[in-house]
């Protein structure tokens, strides 16, 4: 469904010098800087995949994901969306993909929703049958009926999301870019969010490619994960194996009544690390070569904690140690 | 106290200058206008039976309108009204009520970055090549080194005010945004009323009656005429110095009305819940 | 081509709900028209009050090419008024990744993104004052006449979205170019008064670079001396602004692709 070669995307950013004088001198002989965003990746999705497309702020992500929407044109390398490539024929690629970006909504912020869907419609050429049977199912996927009458605007966030996937869906994409649709929801709109993408993408067949924080949605969504970072891809695979490839690492969260110094803690011939963040300590461990009762037994007893935190590892630690790994290779 | 809005005023000039790129294509098209203007006083002037219209020669107005187009742009500065619209529309204004720094005077430092920048790049040059040509065509006479220097010390203070009045205004237009999303009217009527009643489209002096009394008493006039009739010596030095007070008379007003407007305007803002 | 006429009805329905929706940004879209045109009438009342005639034209002859002027301003203005927007910010935020992701070329999104109704009053008062002003100078309504005044409406608003159009996607180079596209469009101004008065490099600029002078100018000097032929008139009219119209389009679609979304 979609091929990528080679794609690179490099930014000419003016270079800002320093002073009133560096800002000046830019002004009359501008010089600039090459910012590679995307460094020659390779990535192949199969159709009715969803992938969970993961990396910090600024590592590649939306750029990647602009440039298979077809909005910017890559410096080296091709997109091949359905066959085509994107930039090249914006036009065409619109019809076959859906768009939703967490922080910006694609509806009219002032008009009753059900007002937008009828542009969409027209838009997208959605004939009226299918129109009518797609707004049926996504209504009562999303559970949009009840503020269709409403103007945008006065959508809480988790309303508004629906509402953006349910038009992303309408016209039945091919292929679903997802950035970040979680963000800022409470856990009880997230579920039914999650839930709703995996059955429409179960009706419809829809690949979705899904950028993210939270490692929820991956495990309940994804199959498969692909990591980015500083434009280049460093991962690419089933979120399991990345999980389990540093064992399987834990968090446990305490807040010690008794003096202590982070030096002096019982580290267990090495297996287990601290870090100390405001009032409380986190202790790190794989659970593979220490109990998790003799860590926990520790903290209870020697440290006096009266409460405890246990989690799992985080998105940001798993890129970390895929970075780390790197690095002392 | 202050030292904390240093970066808002390195911000206001640098955006200036990264939106100015496109300064030398404005600049041609502005001079062609600014020539369209001469022309057109020129053949009004040549329709009169009369030297002197309103208290302006030609040679006068010539010079009038080349500084009053130069300095309304270097005026004009910082986008004020459009990031406070912008706040509204995206909810963060409501980041502003906790962070530890003026949401007012922050913008007093952007603009006053950017107004700084207008007039190193715009300002300063085409005023001193402005001065030389009429000074040389003999538009502009120089009695006294004294008056000249006098005269620009004064201006620098016009000028000054008129930049801070101009952007309380912008900003009292930016909070109105509460209650509007029409952020392009405003800025349009903003720009209409400053343009007409500050005195660019034509000379205050022109209005009839009373309505020259009133215009001329008007915090506009402090924006854009004032400052250029200083500069240009078709204001004498007491003239100059009540136009100053007035100005900061203004400003005091205007600056207590974006207050009042402001905090009953962000009660909208925890009432809705952003 | 049905399918854009039926989705531009569409959108701008939807542009008319949010109008009626927001009385207050309504009316104040109506007082900036109002005050934009009280503030260049009074302006040139002035002047004229001034002096006797300016170039042997009177108040009232200046009213009614004003009137003139106001016809295919107010019809540009109904149809393509968000192209300011794409001018001042909408680059510059990324509001535009919205219209990228849609199967419709983008310049016609922006077209009908907006439908000014206030614009309708625009036109109504250009020709209350072409009447008012008409009847006073006893102008002829000969067919001729008429014939120019639509022509001249309707392809002299073609003339101004073309100019809009170009400086509007200069946006796309430069991220904002509002002030530029203001400034160029500030020349219809100078139209608002008898074009005689310039010398012969003003003349030259106003008919052949910024040709606001083609489509107000001329055509109103038939109404008031017989100056031209009505119909050579509307003749070049019609050929200069689908040309220009045309180049619109070309310089739109080649720097549309330099559209680069904001952020990372």
């Amino acid at each position: 469904m979609i091929h990528i070669e080679n794609l690179t995307k490099i930014f000419k950013k003016p270079i800002r010098q320093e002073g009133v004088l560096g800002m000046l001198k830019t002004l009359f002989s501008a010089k600039y800087e090459e910012i590679v965003a995307v460094n020659h990746i390779n990535l192949d999705i199969a159709e009715g995949e969803i992938v969970g497309y993961i990396g910090s702020n600024g590592a590649g992500k939306s750029t990647t994901i602009k440039m298979m929407c077809g909005i910017l044109t890559p410096t080296e390398g091709k997109v091949l969306v359905d066959g085509v490539e994107p930039y090249k024929n914006r036009r065409k690629i619109a019809q076959k993909i859906g768009v939703v970006f967490g922080q910006k909504t694609q509806l009219w912020w002032d008009i009753p929703l059900i007002e937008s869907f009828k542009v969409l419609k027209e838009i997208y050429q959605i004939s009226d049958a299918d129109y009518k049977e797609r707004m049926d199912f996504l209504c009562d996927t999303l559970g949009i009926r009840e503020f269709l009458s409403q103007a945008v605007r006065t959508l809480s966030l988790g309303q508004r999301m629906r509402a953006d996937l349910a038009a992303a869906w309408l016209h039945n994409p091919r292929i679903l870019f997802l950035d970040e649709p979680t963000i800022g929801l409470d856990v009880l709109v997230k579920e039914r969010i999650r839930e709703a993408i995996k059955v429409m993408n179960a009706k419809y067949k829809t690949t979705v490619i899904l950028t993210t924080h939270d490692m929820q949605d991956i495990e309940d969504l994804c199959s498969r994960i692909v990591i980015i970072e500083n434009g280049g891809i460093i991962y690419d695979g089933a979120l399991e194996t990345i999980k389990h490839r540093f064992g399987d690492l834990r968090t446990v969260t305490v807040t010690p009544k008794v003096e202590y110094s982070t030096d002096e803690l019982n580290t267990y011939d090495g297996k287990v690390s601290y870090e100390q963040q405001d009032s409380n300590l986190l202790i790190k461990f794989n659970a593979d070569d220490i109990a998790m009762e003799q860590v926990v037994d520790y903290a209870f007893h020697t440290l006096k904690s009266s409460d405890l935190k246990v989690a799992e590892i985080t998105i940001e630690d798993v890129v970390r140690s895929i970075l780390h790994e790197k690095e002392s290779k | 106290m202050l030292r904390r809005y240093k970066p808002f005023f390195r911000a206001g000039a640098m955006e200036t200058l990264a939106y100015k790129f496109n300064i030398f294509g404005w600049l041609i098209v502005s001079a062609l206008q600014v020539l369209c203007v001469f022309f057109l006083w020129i053949g009004v002037y040549r329709n009169s039976p009369d030297e002197i219209i309103n208290g302006f020669t030609l040679n006068d107005m010539l010079v009038y309108t080349a500084f009053i187009n130069v300095f309304n742009f270097v005026t004009f500065a910082g986008d004020t009204m459009y990031s406070i619209s912008q706040d509204i529309k995206t909810g963060t204004i409501a980041m502003s009520f906790v962070k530890p720094i003026s949401y007012r005077v922050r913008f007093i430092f952007t603009t006053l970055g950017g107004f700084s920048m207008n007039m190193l790049l715009l300002g300063l040059p085409a005023f001193t090549i402005l001065y030389v040509v009429f000074g040389v065509l003999g538009y502009i006479v120089i009695t006294s080194v004294w008056m000249f220097l006098l005269h620009l010390l004064l201006f620098v203070m016009a000028q000054l005010f008129a930049v801070l009045l101009y952007d309380c205004i912008n900003y009292i237009c930016g909070v109105l945004c509460f209650y509007t999303t029409a952020a392009w009217g405003m800025n349009a009527i903003k720009d209409v009323v400053l343009s007409f009643l500050g005195g660019t489209l034509i000379p205050l002096s022109f209005f009839p009656g009373v309505f020259k009394d009133i215009v001329s008493y008007s915090p506009f006039a402090g924006i854009s005429q004032n400052p250029v009739l200083i500069l240009i010596m078709k204001m004498d030095l007491l003239s100059a110095l009540k136009c100053i007070a007035l100005s900061l008379g203004w400003l005091c007003v205007m600056e207590l009305i974006a207050w009042l407007l402001f905090r009953q305007a962000s009660k909208k803002v925890t009432v809705q819940g952003g | 081509m049905l399918r854009y006429i039926k989705l531009y009805f569409t959108c701008i329905k939807r542009s008319i709900i949010t109008r009626l929706e927001y009385k207050r940004d309504t009316f104040i879209s109506i007082f900036n028209f109002f005050l934009t045109n009280v503030a260049s009438i009074l302006s040139i009342w002035m002047i004229m009050e001034s002096i006797p005639s300016l170039q042997g034209w009177t108040m009232v002859e200046l009213g009614f090419l004003y009137g003139f002027s106001m016809m295919p301003v107010a019809l540009d203005h109904i149809f393509t008024d968000d192209l300011w927007n794409v001018a001042y910010w909408k680059v510059r935020n990324g509001d535009l990744d919205r219209m990228f992701t849609k199967p419709v070329p983008v310049l016609f999104q922006v077209i009908a993104e907006t439908f000014q109704l206030e614009g309708l009053g625009e036109l109504i008062v250009g020709i209350v004052m072409l009447a008012v002003c008409g009847s006073m100078l006893d102008v002829t309504w000969s067919f001729g006449a008429v014939f120019v005044l639509i022509i001249a409406t309707v392809f002299g608003a073609l003339v101004i979205t073309s100019f809009k159009i170009i400086f509007a996607s200069l946006a796309f180079k430069f991220k904002r170019s509002g002030q530029l596209l203001q400034v160029a469009y500030n020349f219809i101004g100078y139209t608002r008064y008898p074009i005689s008065i310039y010398p012969k490099f003003i003349k030259g600029m106003l008919t052949f670079v910024f040709p606001f002078a083609l489509i107000i100018s001329y055509p109103v000097e038939i109404f008031l001396f017989q100056s031209y032929s009505p119909y050579l008139i509307a003749g070049v009219v019609v050929l200069v602004s689908c040309a220009l119209f045309a180049i619109s389009i070309v310089i739109w679609r080649a720097l549309e692709k330099r559209y680069e979304s904001t952020g990372s």
